[in-house]
This record gives C-alpha cells, structure tokens and sequence, in this order.
C-alpha cells in the first residue's frame, strides 16, 4: 500500500487534468455558444437584408399596379445582395387586388401578401403582412 | 533512504508538470473567453447596426407617407425625430450615444421612386468596428390622383364612322379605345382606335370584324374577351398585344353559350369569366367559365328569370341588370364559380317593371341604369355598405335621367358618374353621386350628341372620358 507522501504528485496532476478538462469542457461550451451568437447576428443580418429586399419589391409592384391596373407581375428584381420575385398580381380592375412577393437572400427567404382594397384614385391596403407559405397568389 | 530522495525528485517534476499545464489551461481558457467575448460583442454589434439601418429605413417610409417632395435625391442624411415627434432629415448621419451611426442614401430611380441605402457603422475600439448596410425602394404608391374639374367639359377629339355601326360599348386599355358595334346593320362589331393622341383619334385594324353584333367585352392583361351574337361562339378571346394588326388569326378561343345569340354581359376575376345572358325557358340565364391557358371551360350555370345585360363583380357576387320583374337589380354569389348560387334575397325590386340596362359598382355604391319609364326615374343609386343585397335605408336614391340608360361608370374616387343615354337632349350626362345622396341638384353637366348615348369609360390615368353615339367616338376632357 503507498502512502498519502508517495502519490501526492500523481493527484495534484489528476487534479490538474480534471480540472482541465472542465474547463476544456466549459471553454468548448463558451466557444460554441460564440459561434452561434455569431451565426445568429449574420441570420438576423441576412433577415434584414432580405426584408428589404421585400419590401422594395412590395413599393415597386404598388405603384406599377397605381399606375397600370392591367399590371401582371411575373418579374424577378434585384436590390443590393438580394433578389425577390413579384408572383402573378391576382384580380381585375380597381378593387380586390392581390400582391405576393418573396425575397431571398443567400439561405433565408421572406415572403410578403398585399391584399389591397383599392387602387384608385388612391391605393387603399387592406393587408400587409409577412407570411410562411403564400396563399393569396399561385406561383 | 535511495526511494525517499528519487520521489521527492518526480514531485518537483509532477508540480512542475501540473503548473505547466494548468497555466497551459487557464491561457487557452483566457484566451477562448476573449476571443468569445469579442464574438459575441460583434455579433451585438452587427444586430444593433441592422437594427438602426431598418430603422432608418422605415423612418424615410413614414417622411414618405406623410410628404412625397420631402424626399430629395441625395445623401448622406440623417434621420432623427424631430421637435414635433415626427421623423425628419437632419444633417448627414445620426449617431447614438454608444457610437453607432446610421446615414441613407435616396437615389432616385425614375420620378416617383428612389432607391436608398441605409448604412449604420461603428468604431468602438480596435476589435469592435465595421458597418451594416441596407437596400431597399419607396414609391410613391400612396399618391392621390388628383382629376379635373368634369363640371364643365369640352369634346377633345372625335371620329364618326360612316355607314350606320352602331356603336354598343366602349373601353380603353393603354394607348387603345374599343369599340363593339352592330354588324349587321354593316357594321364592324368591333372597332379599335388608337388614342394616343386625344385630339385625333384613328381607325387602326380597319380589317377586323366580329363575326356578328358585338356586345359587352372585358380587357385582361393583353387579352379581350368580347360577347357576339354568332349563334356558335358568343363569348370570342383575342390576343390583343398587337391591337393595330388584329385579325381573325388573334382568335385564342372562343365558347359556345347554350341556346343561340344570348350572350350580353361579361365580367372577369381570377381566371373565371361570368357571362349573363338573355332569358330562355329552359336554359340558364348566367354562367361561369374558367380561363386557363387561353382555353375556356364551361364550368357552372344557373337559371335566373329575365335578361342580364350588364354585370359587375363585388365582393364575390355578381350584380347584375336584369330584366326580372321583381329583381330588376339581380344578385347571385359566385364565391365558388363551380357552384354559381342565388344571392340572399335574390336582388333588389324597383317599381314597375322596367328593364335594367346598365350596372356599375363604385365604393359602397352600386348605379343602376334602367329602360326609360313614364312614371320611373332611369338612374338608381343604392348604397350596399351595410348589406350585400341593397337594403334600404339608406337610399335608394333616384336621378331622372329621360332615356334608356346603356352604359353608366363612376370615377374610381366616387365623384362623378358618366351616363350613356337615347335622351334626344343629352345623350351624355354627368352627375354628382354626394349630390344626389344628398338631395341636390345632381346634374353636373351633359352633352347633346348628334344621336343616341350607347357607351362610356372613364380613364382616370388619362383623365379622359371616351363616349359612344351611334356612328361616333368622342374623347371629353374637364374643364371648358
């Protein structure tokens, strides 16, 4: 049997190693937990970028329909780093008329429907909202 | 004694070893944090920039909102709320207390929009510096369009068609009034001028007929759905993206109404077309047709008593002119186009049993047109703000009119009404909708054509009236 004076090295370097390994282990935790704040701050960029996005497409397709009820949509526009799609402008004439639009940027993609009430002689909105899957206008 | 001295020599080593490695430790401990720190300090930073570079965007859309000439091109320009609560520009960039500063930029794209730019940055120390940057358009969507004064008015341009056309209905898309006519009186059945110029309105496609007499019509897009009384194909869809070459070539598709020559009326929503028809003992008076692909499909029908010669669709219902005695406004709900249903209550009972010849819905109004009466007055004016089928009070309020009322369309504001009529005085009369709810005198002004009111369509983007007489296409403008 070894006495306490004999093995008091190897638990100081046990000890050592243990300790060491939690904070290795909290270190690890912490350096994740960075990594996804940082992840986390370009989504939330990247979410603006394409909110943006979205609503410049939103201003465009209103004042082309403002200005020409026969207008149908069906374009893709950019602006700065993102795109959006402008779907088909569903109805007819002056009332009821739908807009939907959905923007991407990179991996993250926004989607707006304007339900509007009237064009003319000043554009009414009955609706303006974001939404997770369109279903006021057909791709 | 030997054991005694060669341990106390691996204890040093262990200690050593062990200092060694806990500092080796606590450095990539230390190190990590820092580093993790500044990460999650940027990844702050760069939320808090977006979040003020949106902000600065949304503050341009309310200046917007509230005065379109407040925007100018140019930049950089800070945006700050000013004295009177309301957002504002205010010098070239407007810094918070923590150091962040957030300018836009309006480049302007055309005359009524602006490309901006909206950039937040930041230099908080060696590590903590960069910027964020937004792009996005405003329009000017929300303008009012504003229109002349139609109390007064004056004949811009005309053209009369020699022979006897005529002339049924008349609607304007883009540089283009169309025309259907009688044909066969010698007519055309269908006329398309160019009226890119008010003043000098031209004949273009003068080759084109209709297969016989045309009625009402309907423009989506670059497509004409017009109604003929051919006994085969009532309802014809044309390829109109080249108005001044139309021809027979053009024809897309075209549907066969059951019974022979009864189609009158025609509306269009969301890939359906609504055809109302004249009345018939055994066939249905109004049917739904889808439009895919240019095709046309019968898809529902539905009986109603007496002819339906004008419609307009609201709110998922067809309203109708009909020549129903007890219906003379006719309603049925086309929320499901596969299953066409009668609105409750029908639709609405005028006194007498006059026809009703023309519809249009405006607002919470709803004009109605009707076949001139002794005892009658031609011009209804229902308000349907409280209930789908008119249920008075308020209204319904009447306008002696003098003559069969053809045609009838209001300006989208609601300010006034244009009347196509066979009064032998005034075969064109505008009138003042408020006025007439009101109790006024509604007339506004008329004018006294050489021969029967037939059509009328207002442009409000032109400001134009166009207005067909038997043999003539007038093209009024406000203002004497």
């Amino acid at each position: 049997m070894q006495s306490p004076r004999t093995s008091g090295g190897y638990i100081y370097l046990l000890s050592v190693l243990v300790v060491g390994m939690i904070a290795a282990t909290v270190t690890f935790s912490f350096l994740l937990l960075a990594t996804s704040s940082a992840r986390t701050g370009i989504a939330v960029q990247r979410s603006a970028i394409t909110m943006s996005v979205a609503q410049a497409c939103a201003e465009y397709a209103l004042r082309q329909l403002f200005e020409n009820p026969d207008y149908t949509g069906n374009e893709t526009r950019a602006y700065g780093a993102g795109e959006c799609d402008i779907l088909e402008v569903v109805g007819y004439g002056n009332e009821n008329r739908s807009i939907c639009i959905e923007a991407t940027h990179g991996s993250v993609t926004r989607r707006l429907e304007i339900l509007i009430k009237q064009l003319l002689p000043q554009v009414e909105i009955f609706s303006w909202q974001e939404v997770s899957v369109i279903s006021a206008c057909s791709y | 004694m030997t054991a005694y001295t060669k341990r106390s020599g691996f204890m040093l080593l262990d200690a050593l070893l062990g200092a060694a490695l806990f500092a080796v430790f606590i450095a990539a401990v230390g190190v990590t944090i820092l580093v993790g720190q500044i990460g999650f300090l940027r990844s702050g930073d760069a939320s808090r920039a977006t979040f003020l570079s949106e902000k600065a965007l949304e503050a341009v859309r309310t200046i917007r909102d509230a005065d379109w000439d407040s925007l100018t091109a140019g930049g950089p320009y800070g945006v700050s709320l000013g004295s009177g609560g309301t957002w504002e520009f205010s010098g070239t960039g407007t810094t918070t207390s923590d150091g962040y500063t957030t300018s836009v930029t309006l480049t302007a794209s055309g005359t009524d929009a602006f490309l901006i730019t909206s950039n937040t940055s930041w230099s908080i120390s060696q590590d903590r510096s960069g910027s964020v940057q937004l792009e996005s358009m405003v329009t000017n969507w929300r303008e009012l369009q504003t229109i002349g004064n139609w109390n007064s008015i004056s004949v811009e341009g005309s053209t009369i068609i020699s022979g006897t056309p005529l002339f049924q209905k008349v609607l304007v898309s883009g540089n283009y009034a169309y025309v259907t006519s009688n044909r066969l009186s010698g007519g055309a059945g269908l006329y398309i001028f160019d009226v890119s110029n008010f003043s000098s309105p031209q004949r273009v496609a003068s080759s084109f007929t209709l297969p016989s007499n045309g009625h009402n019509m309907t423009i989506v897009g670059d497509r004409l759905f017009v109604i003929s009384e051919d006994t085969s194909a009532e309802v014809l869809l044309y390829d109109i993206s080249d108005p001044e070459n139309l021809s027979a070539l053009h024809l897309l598709d075209s549907a066969n109404v059951p019974g022979d020559s009864r189609a009158r009326s025609i509306a269009y929503y969301d890939d359906y077309i609504y055809i109302g028809a004249t009345e018939d003992g055994t066939e249905a008076e109004f049917y739904s047709y889808s439009v895919t692909d240019d095709e046309l499909v019968l898809v529902d029908s539905h009986h109603t008593d007496g002819t339906l010669y004008d419609m307009v669709l609201k709110d998922a219902y067809a309203y109708m002119a009909s020549g129903e005695n007890v219906a003379e406004l006719r309603l049925v709900d086309i929320f499901d186009p596969a299953d066409v249903q009668d609105a409750p209550g029908n639709g609405y009972n005028l006194t007498d049993t006059n026809d009703a010849l023309s519809v249009y819905g405006f607002g919470t109004g709803m004009l109605l047109g009707r076949a001139e009466g002794g005892v009658i007055e031609e011009l209804i004016l229902f308000d349907i703000a409280g209930s789908i089928v008119p249920s008075p009070p308020p209204g319904p309020y009447y306008f002696e009119v003098s003559g069969n009322v053809y045609d009838v369309i209001v300006e989208p504001g609601g300010r006034y009404a244009f009347i196509a009529s066979d009064f032998s005085d005034k075969e064109m009369q505008i009138i003042l909708p408020n006025t007439l709810v009101n109790g006024g005198a509604a007339e506004a002004t008329y004018y006294d054509a050489s021969s029967a009111g037939r059509g009328v369509h207002y442009d409000l983007a032109k400001d134009r009236l166009f207005f067909v007489s038997n043999d003539t296409l007038f093209i009024f403008q406000p203002g004497s």
